[in-house]
């Protein structure tokens, strides 16, 4: 064997992450980390001896931190550095609605709200947002509740 | 164009202007008329990935002879131009290589050092390295 196929990195067919945020609805971002966690919330029943015998889950989401450098936006030159300077300074919320479009892992596309954000500038770095948004998944109960086999 | 040479054309006609005194490219076919100013591009890796910008490193040389029988005062004339030089090399004034820019662009200096000196016969040569993010093509506005 030469060799061995993987996903690597955060982006591999040369696009960058489309953010939908605040006055801007294309901003371009050049992701340094994306981080995908599906979670959700959970009740637990259990019997005379403390074995759970039911549980239930609820309340699914998709949870997505996302940290990268502003590439600027398609509705302005990308490779302008004043124009990427003022995407950059964009203003924004937590409780904002942001949207994500991404033809490389359209996994982590969909409609979030944001939880928390960071917008960091150190030395010897390049600029970044850090983003943390949640996106609730509207799924419907099964008409068949799955037992658990002890 | 490549980096090496896009890199040493910017700083050339950027410190060409600061300096009274012949500046040439790391890598000529002429004969350097002593003092001078020598910018070399040493090397570069791609930072962040996949993005085609580069952090470089850059040597920039300030080179006289020094000799009893040349040009008098020439040790004198060697410190002011190497003054003026370091000055030129500071962020405060290096950021000027930005202004218009069409084809290369510096976002900052990351690390500046030296000055390192060396002599070889006659020849005394100072040199500063930088280090610094760049990129091709990116425009100031």
């Amino acid at each position: 064997m030469k060799g061995q196929a993987f996903t690597y990195g955060t982006k591999n067919d040369g696009s960058y992450i489309t953010l939908d945020i605040g006055a801007d609805q294309v901003i371009q971002m050049y992701a340094t980390e994306i981080r995908l966690s599906m979670e959700s919330d959970s009740n637990t029943a259990s019997d005379a001896n403390g074995e759970v015998i039911s549980a239930c889950y609820y309340n699914q989401r998709k949870v997505l931190n996302l940290t990268g450098m502003i590439a600027g936006s398609t509705v302005s030159p990308p490779n302008n550095i004043q124009a990427v300077d003022a995407v950059y300074g964009i203003v924004f919320q937590a409780g904002e609605n942001l949207d994500i479009t991404n033809s490389n892992w359209t996994e982590i596309e969909g409609e979030y709200i944001i939880q928390s954000a960071e917008k960091t500038r150190s030395n010897g770095n390049y600029a970044e947002w850090s983003i943390t948004a949640i996106e609730y998944i509207a799924k419907g109960v099964s008409n068949t509740d799955v037992p658990l086999v002890p | 164009m490549s980096y090496r040479k896009q890199t040493e054309e910017a700083f050339k006609a950027y410190l060409q202007d600061q300096v009274g005194v012949p500046v040439y490219a790391g890598t000529n076919d002429t004969i350097k008329s002593m003092p001078c100013v020598v910018v070399a591009f040493v090397g570069a890796s791609q930072n962040p990935p996949n993005t085609g910008n580069m952090d470089v490193t850059l040597t920039v040389s300030v080179q006289s002879e020094i000799d009893e029988e040349g040009q008098p005062n020439a040790l004198d004339v060697h410190d002011e131009l190497l003054t003026a030089v370091e000055e030129s090399l500071f962020w405060s004034e290096l950021q000027a290589i930005n202004v218009g820019a069409t084809d290369f662009y510096i976002f900052g200096v990351a690390d500046q050092s030296g000055i390192e000196r060396d002599v070889e016969g006659t020849i005394l040569r100072e040199s500063i390295t930088l280090t610094f993010p760049a990129a091709l093509g990116v425009t100031t506005n």
